[in-house]
C-alpha cells in the first residue's frame, strides 16, 4: 500500500514504527512495542488523545519499574485473602438489633431461600463484641490480636459482590469478573509497574498451607495479558523447585549454558519478527537466572530472629499456624525487597465445606474455633511488623474475602449461609484513613445500606492509591479496551487519607 | 488500513455490549449499570415465565419470548408490557401481586425484588426489546449444519481443499495474503508432532525430504495415522475433556488403581479409529455393547467420599445429586458442548435448556453410580459406572434442593435440541442410556459433529473455531468460520464418523501447510493468527515435551497401557488417618521412562517438573489448555536432575553414533534434536561450550530452545 494512500492511523502507526525501529536495540523489542503501541494508538483513536495509559513494556524486560499516572501514595500491595466468606457478623460488624432479637425470625425475610436453601431465625455474633482502642468501636473477640489493632484499619462494612458462589465470587474479588478468562489484581499491577525488585517476580501469591482456594490459580493468573505479568506461587511449605543448578554442573558450565541459549534463541526469534511469546520465554530465562539467586535468599527464614519468629507464631506447634506464620514472614520479607504486589491466601476448600476455610454453613463455630488461631496471631504480627519497619507508610494493605455470611442461621444448621449483600472488608497503610469505618450494613447486618461499596469501588480504590486511575490503564483484547473495572468504579474517597 | 478503521468503529459503537459480556451468571443490581434487555431482562423471563408462556407452552394464550407476542398482549386484553408505563403494565401487577392465586408465576420462585425493580425501569425506559433478540430466532449451533456453499476466491490456485476456500475468502475479504508453505523439514515435524506428540527422526526426515511431493506427505500421514502414537496422543486430548485422573480428589483423594482401563480403551479407539457415534454410545451404555469398561467416561471426575459416606440423610441426598450432576454436565460439555449443569437449579439464564430437560436427563442416569455407590470395590475390578433400575421416579427438584422435590420427570432428551425422545418413567435403566446415547450420536443432532470437528481443529490448530470448546452456547463463542465448521461436520458425518478421515483432511489443507513465518502485514492485519494467515505458532503441552526429551535422548520405552508409572513417592500419613499424601518425586528412572499419557494421574497434584506447563490435575473439564510462560518452566527445564540426566544420555546417544569429533557431534546432535543440520554460526556458538564443558552440557541447552519447545 503506498504511504499517501494510508488513513491518519495508518501514518501515526508508521511513522512511531520508525522511531522505535531506530530506537529500540531488540528485535522482539521492536515487535512488542509495536504490538502495544498499536493499542495506543487505537485507544487514543477511540476517546481523546490521553485517554488510555497503556504502559511501555520492554520485551526483553517485561517487569522493569514503570511510573505510574500520577504520585502514588503506595509502591506496594498486600492482600490478604480470606477465602470461603468470613462472616462479618462473628467478627467486625457490630449489631445491637442482633443482639436484641436473637432467635427470633428474621423481620421482614421470614423464610428466606438462599443459596443453601430456607433460613432459620436470627442468630447474634457466636464471639462476644466489646470496644476497642481509642475509638472504641465495637470489635469481636473471635480473631483477638487482629482486634488490638482496630486504630490501624480502615474498615469498609458495606462491601458487596456479583455472585453469592464461591467459584465466581472469588473470581470476582482476584480479577473483577465473574467468569474466569481475565487478568488478576496482582496482574495488573505487574503490568502498570513492573517491579523494584529486578531479581525477583513482580506478583507473588502465597498460598495456605492446607492447599488453595477453590479457583486456585485463577486467583493470580494473569488472563489475557502477556504470561510475564502473573503471580508465582510458592510458600514456606511449597517452596520453589530446582532454583540450584544441576549437581556436577560448575557455575562456569552454567553461566556458558545461559549464555548459548540466550545466543540459540536469538537467532531463532530473528525469524518470527512480532512473536513477543518467543521473547517471554527467552525473558523468563533470564529472571530464573536472577531468581535462582534471590529467591533462596529471601525464601531462607533461618536468618529471622527467634523474637520474629515467636511474635508471628512461626514456631507453635500447631503445624498449620505455624506454617501460616511462616507464609506471613515471608510475605514481608517479599514486601521489603520490593516485590509489587503480595497475595497472601488464607484457607482452602480442598478439605471439604468451611473445613478449611471460612465456609461456616453447618456448624460455624466449631470451624472458626480452629481457623482463627492459625489467621489471628501471625496476621496480626504482620501488620505489627511492617509498622514497625516504616512499611507501612508506602505499603497498602488490604483484608477482603469473597462475601459474607447471613445474619441467620441455616434451617436445621448451626452455620451461616453465603452473603454477597453487605459484608465487611478493611484497609491499612500507604494513603488510608486510620481508625476509620466507612459505610453500613443494615440493623442486622444483612445489606449494605449506607455507601454501598462494589469490588468495582473496591479495586478502583486499590488502583487510585498505587498512582494508577481505573479507566486508564487498559489492555487491548477482543475488540476493547479492557479494563480491572470493566466498564464501573469509583474510587472510594470516604477512606482515602 | 481498513480493518483497523473497522475495529475503531466496532469500538465506538459497542463498546457497552462487548465490554460487559464477560458478567454472567448473577443476579444483577437495579441502578448498577444500564438495563440491557438480552442482559438483565430476558433471564429474568426465562428463569419464571418461559415455562408455561415460551415455545412450549403458551397459557392464557400469552407467550413472553417473542418481541412481537410479548407486545401483542394475552387472553385478558390489557397490555402485558405498556411501554414507558410500569404503572399500565399487567406485567408488573402479576408478578409484584401479593394476591397469590394472582400473583405470577404461580409456583416457584417469586420474582425477587430486585428483579421487580430491574424490569419496572426498563418499562419505564420504554422497554427496549432490540430485534436481533436471540429468543426469535433459534441460537446458531442449534440450526443443523449443512453443506456449504464455496465461497468465491481470487487466489484460486492456492486451493488444496474445500477447507482452504473458506479460510481465503475470509483473508481476502480482509486484504489479507496466506503465508508462503512451510519448508518440509518444518511441516514433517510439525506433523509428526500434531499427530503423534514426538518429533520425527533423522531417517525419517532424510526419506521425506527426498521423495515427491504429494505422494512423499500422503505416505507420512498414513504413517502417522496408522502409528499407536496417534492414540497415545490424541486419547490424552480426550482425557482432559472428560478430566480423567486416577484418584477421587476431595479430602480424601484415594488412588484408583484400576482407572488406567479406561484411559487404555480411550487411546485403543482413537487407534483404531472407532467410529465417533460408537465412541459415544460406548461411553454412555458400553455395558450393552459389551464394552462397559467405556462406561468409565461416566465416573472419570472426582468424587466426594467423604460425604458419600457421610451419616447425615441430607449429605447423603446431596451428594447423590452431586454425582448425577457430573454424568449430566460430563454428557452434556463433551459431547453437546452445552453447560447443560447450569439448568439444575433453575431454567438456563442464557440457553435453551430448561430445569425440566436437566431433570429429564437426570432420570437417565438415575440408576448409574461410582463403584462404590454399588458396593463394588473399585480397586480389585475396572473402574467404571455400575448401573441399577432405580426404584423410585425422579423428580425435578425446586432449586436443586433434594429436600424439595416437584413433579416427576420422564427420561427424555433436552427438548430444544434435534428431534427429542420420552421413555415412561419406568424404562429399563440401560434403554434409558442407549437411547440417549443414539439420540447424541445420530447424524441429526446439530450439535454433536460440530462439537468433535472443532475439537480436532482446536488441537491441530492450538484454537477452535469456535474458542469455547465445551460451550456452543449463547455464553460460547461464535464461531470464526461458521461455513467452515459447518462443511467439517458434514464431512464427519458423511464420512461415517471417521476421526481420521477428517484429520487427513485438515492436515492435507494448504492453510495447514503454511509457514509460520511472521511477516509485517501478517502481524498487523492478523496479530495472532486467528485468521489463519500463517499457520499459529504455539508451545508443546507437557507431555509432548518429555516425551520428545526421553526420545530424543534415546530413553523412551515405548510399552503401552496397564498401569501408569507414579511421579509420587508412596508416603504413610499417619497424622490424617489413611489420606494419603502425595510427595512428588525429583529423580527419575527408566521405570517412568514412559509416554506421560501412562503416569499416573492425582487430582490436586502435579509433577515437579512438567506440571508447570499447564497440565491438568483432572478437577475441571479442560477442553483448552493455557500457554503459560513462567519463570518456574525454565528453572525446572533448565535444573531439574531429570533434564541433566537425559541430556548427558543424549551426549551419550550421540559419541556412539558418531565419536568424538566436534563438529559432527554438534551436527548429530541439531539432527536429532531439530531434524535439521547446524549452519556455521550455530556450530561456532556451540563448540566452544562443548570443548569447554562437554556435549552434556550443550545437550542440555537445546532441551531448553524456543525452536525444540515449540510447534513449527
Amino acid at each position: 500500500m503506498p504511504e499517501s494512500n494510508l488513513s491518519f492511523v495508518g501514518h501515526h502507526l508508521l511513522n512511531r514504527r520508525r522511531f522505535l525501529g531506530e530506537s529500540c536495540t531488540g528485535l522482539a523489542g521492536i515487535a512488542l512495542a509495536q504490538l502495544l503501541d498499536e493499542q495506543r494508538l487505537l485507544a487514543s483513536e477511540q476517546t481523546n488523545e490521553d485517554a488510555a495509559f497503556l504502559p511501555q513494556i520492554d520485551a526483553e524486560q517485561p517487569l522493569s519499574e514503570r511510573q505510574a499516572n500520577y504520585p502514588a501514595k503506595a509502591k506496594r500491595v498486600l492482600l490478604i485473602f480470606c477465602t470461603g466468606g468470613l462472616s462479618q457478623i462473628d467478627s467486625w460488624d457490630y449489631k445491637p438489633e442482633l443482639i436484641r432479637l436473637h432467635g427470633r425470625p428474621f423481620p421482614g425475610n421470614e423464610g428466606l431461600v438462599t443459596a443453601q436453601g430456607k433460613q432459620g431465625n436470627l442468630i447474634k455474633s457466636l464471639y462476644p463484641f466489646r470496644p476497642r482502642g481509642e475509638t472504641g468501636k465495637q470489635v469481636s473477640d473471635l480473631l483477638p490480636r487482629l482486634a488490638e489493632l482496630t486504630d490501624e484499619l480502615c474498615f469498609v462494612h458495606s462491601m458487596t459482590t456479583l455472585s453469592n458462589a464461591h467459584g465466581p465470587a472469588e473470581t470476582q474479588m482476584s480479577t473483577g469478573f465473574t467468569t474466569d478468562g481475565f487478568p488478576s489484581m496482582g496482574a495488573w499491577c505487574s503490568y502498570a509497574l513492573g517491579t523494584e525488585a529486578a531479581d525477583l517476580p513482580a506478583f507473588v501469591a502465597i498460598p495456605d498451607p492446607r492447599g488453595v482456594p477453590q479457583v486456585g490459580p485463577i486467583n493470580w493468573t494473569n488472563g489475557f495479558l502477556p504470561a510475564a505479568f502473573q503471580g508465582m506461587p510458592f510458600s514456606s511449605t511449597k517452596p520453589v523447585i530446582n532454583l540450584r543448578r544441576p549437581a556436577g554442573h560448575s557455575l562456569a558450565s552454567d553461566a556458558a549454558a545461559r549464555d548459548l541459549l540466550r545466543q540459540l534463541n536469538k537467532r531463532h526469534l530473528q525469524r518470527y519478527p512480532g512473536d513477543w511469546e518467543l521473547s517471554a520465554r527467552i525473558a523468563s530465562y533470564e529472571l530464573a537466572a536472577k531468581m535462582q539467586l534471590r529467591v533462596p535468599e529471601v525464601s531462607d527464614l533461618s536468618s529471622e530472629p527467634s523474637s520474629i519468629w515467636t511474635m508471628y507464631g512461626a514456631d507453635h506447634s500447631d503445624p498449620t499456624r505455624a506454617a501460616f506464620a511462616q507464609n506471613c514472614i515471608l510475605a514481608r520479607r517479599l514486601l521489603e525487597r520490593g516485590v509489587r504486589f503480595v497475595q497472601l491466601l488464607n484457607g482452602t476448600n480442598v478439605l471439604g465445606e468451611g473445613v478449611g476455610n471460612w465456609d461456616g454453613h453447618k456448624t460455624l463455630k466449631k470451624h472458626y474455633d480452629v481457623h482463627a488461631p492459625i489467621f489471628d496471631q501471625p496476621a496480626a504480627a504482620l501488620l505489627t511488623d511492617l509498622s514497625r519497619r516504616g512499611l507501612l507508610d508506602d505499603t497498602l494493605v488490604v483484608f477482603t474475602t469473597e462475601f459474607g455470611r447471613m445474619p441467620t442461621f441455616q434451617a436445621g444448621a448451626q452455620g451461616r449461609d453465603h452473603n454477597p449483600d453487605g459484608f465487611t472488608v478493611w484497609l491499612a497503610g500507604a494513603g488510608v484513613k486510620r481508625a476509620h469505618s466507612y459505610g453500613a450494613s443494615d440493623e442486622f447486618g444483612y445489606k449494605a445500606v449506607e455507601n454501598m461499596v462494589t469490588v468495582y469501588d473496591f479495586h478502583a480504590t486499590i488502583l487510585h492509591l498505587l498512582g494508577l486511575d481505573h479507566e486508564r490503564l487498559t489492555y487491548y483484547h477482543g475488540g476493547v479496551q479492557r479494563r480491572l473495572t470493566d466498564v464501573h468504579g469509583h474510587v472510594i474517597q470516604g477512606i482515602l487519607a | 488500513m481498513v480493518n483497523l478503521f473497522g475495529w475503531v468503529l466496532i469500538i465506538l459503537t459497542v463498546p457497552w455490549a462487548i465490554a460487559v459480556a464477560g458478567i454472567g451468571d448473577d443476579q444483577r443490581k437495579p441502578g448498577l449499570t444500564p438495563i440491557e434487555f438480552a442482559r438483565d431482562i430476558r433471564p429474568i423471563f426465562a428463569e419464571h415465565c418461559y415455562r408455561c408462556h415460551g415455545p412450549k407452552l403458551q397459557k392464557s394464550d400469552f407467550r413472553l419470548d417473542g418481541r412481537m407476542e410479548a407486545f401483542q398482549g394475552g387472553a385478558t386484553g390489557q397490555p402485558v408490557i405498556a411501554p414507558g408505563d410500569p404503572g399500565r403494565s399487567l406485567l408488573i401487577d402479576r408478578i409484584s401481586s401479593v394476591d397469590l392465586d394472582q400473583r405470577m408465576p404461580p409456583e416457584g420462585d417469586p420474582v425477587s425484588f430486585d428483579q421487580i425493580t430491574l424490569i419496572r425501569q426498563w418499562i419505564q425506559q420504554g422497554a427496549p426489546w432490540p430485534d436481533e433478540s436471540p429468543s426469535d430466532e433459534i441460537h446458531w449451533s442449534l440450526v443443523p449444519p449443512r453443506w456449504p456453499a464455496l465461497p468465491s476466491n481470487r487466489n484460486r490456485h492456492w486451493l488444496q481443499n474445500p477447507i482452504d476456500s473458506f479460510v481465503l475468502a475470509r483473508l481476502e475479504r480482509h486484504g489479507l495474503d496466506s503465508a508462503d508453505d512451510a519448508d518440509r523439514v518444518a511441516l514433517l515435524r510439525r506433523v509428526t508432532l500434531d499427530l503423534t506428540g514426538l518429533p520425527p527422526s533423522p531417517d525419517e526426515i532424510e526419506k521425506f525430504i527426498t521423495g515427491a511431493l504429494p505422494d512423499a506427505y500422503e505416505k507420512v500421514v498414513d504413517r502417522l495415522l496408522s502409528s499407536p502414537r496417534y492414540g497415545e496422543r490424541w486419547g490424552r486430548h480426550w482425557l482432559d475433556v472428560v478430566r480423567f485422573a486416577e484418584s477421587a480428589g476431595f479430602e480424601m483423594n484415594s488412588v484408583r488403581p484400576t482407572a488406567w482401563h479406561y484411559r487404555d480403551w480411550v487411546i485403543q479407539s482413537y487407534n483404531e479409529d472407532q467410529p465417533y457415534d460408537r465412541f459415544i454410545i460406548n461411553q454412555l451404555a458400553g455395558d450393552a455393547l459389551g464394552t462397559p469398561v467405556a462406561t468409565g467416561f461416566l465416573v472419570a471426575g472426582p468424587l466426594d467420599l467423604v460425604s458419600f459416606d457421610s451419616f447425615v440423610k441430607a449429605t447423603q441426598r446431596e451428594t447423590r445429586q452431586n454425582e448425577l450432576n457430573a454424568f449430566i454436565t460430563v454428557t452434556g460439555e463433551s459431547f453437546l458442548g452445552l453447560t447443560v449443569g447450569c439448568a439444575r437449579c433453575h431454567n438456563h439464564k442464557f440457553d435453551p435448556v430448561s430445569q425440566t430437560d436437566y431433570y429429564a436427563l437426570e432420570a437417565v442416569f438415575a440408576g448409574a453410580g461410582h463403584p462404590a455407590r454399588h458396593g463394588v470395590d473399585g480397586n480389585k475390578h475396572i473402574y467404571r459406572a455400575h448401573f441399577k433400575q432405580p426404584e423410585k421416579p425422579t423428580h425435578r427438584l425446586y432449586r436443586g434442593d433434594p429436600a424439595m422435590k416437584r413433579e416427576v420427570v420422564k427420561p427424555a432428551s433436552i427438548r430444544s435440541v434435534g428431534r427429542s425422545f420420552e421413555l415412561s418413567s419406568d424404562a429399563p435403566e440401560q434403554q434409558r442410556r442407549l437411547t440417549l446415547a443414539r439420540w447424541i450420536a445420530h447424524p441429526d443432532n446439530p450439535l454433536t459433529a460440530r462439537v468433535m470437528a472443532n475439537r480436532l481443529w482446536h488441537h491441530h490448530f492450538g484454537r477452535g473455531l469456535v474458542e469455547t470448546p465445551n460451550d456452543f452456547g449463547v455464553q460460547g463463542a461464535p464461531p470464526s468460520h461458521p461455513q467452515l465448521l459447518d462443511w467439517l461436520a458434514k464431512q464427519l458425518t458423511a464420512g461415517d464418523w471417521s476421526l481420521k478421515l477428517l484429520h487427513r483432511r485438515i492436515v492435507f489443507s494448504r492453510t495447514y501447510r503454511q509457514s509460520n513465518r511472521t511477516n509485517e502485514k501478517g502481524i498487523r492485519g492478523d496479530p495472532d493468527a486467528r485468521l489463519l494467515s500463517r499457520f499459529p505458532r504455539r508451545r508443546l503441552e507437557a507431555e509432548a515435551i518429555r516425551d520428545s526429551i526421553l526420545l530424543v535422548a534415546g530413553n523412551l520405552d515405548f510399552r503401552m497401557g496397564g498401569p501408569g508409572y507414579s511421579a509420587f513417592h508412596p508416603t504413610e500419613n499417619p497424622q490424617r488417618g489413611n489420606i494419603p499424601l502425595f510427595n512428588p518425586k525429583l529423580d527419575f528412572g527408566s521405570a517412568e521412562w514412559r509416554r506421560m499419557v501412562y503416569e499416573h494421574r492425582i487430582r490436586m497434584e502435579q509433577d515437579a517438573i512438567f506440571g508447570a506447563f499447564d497440565c491438568p490435575d483432572g478437577g475441571q473439564f479442560c477442553p483448552k489448555r493455557t500457554q503459560s510462560t513462567t519463570p518456574i518452566q525454565a528453572l525446572n527445564l533448565f535444573n531439574s536432575r531429570f533434564i541433566a540426566q537425559q541430556a548427558k544420555s543424549f551426549a551419550a546417544r550421540v559419541v556412539t553414533a558418531v565419536g568424538d569429533h566436534p563438529l559432527q557431534q554438534i551436527q548429530c546432535a541439531y539432527r536429532l534434536v531439530y531434524g535439521r543440520d547446524a549452519a556455521a554460526d550455530e556450530v561456532a556458538a556451540c563448540v566452544p561450550v562443548l570443548k569447554e564443558h562437554g556435549l552434556p552440557t550443550v545437550c542440555r541447552v537445546l532441551f531448553n530452545t524456543n525452536e525444540f519447545l515449540f510447534v513449527p
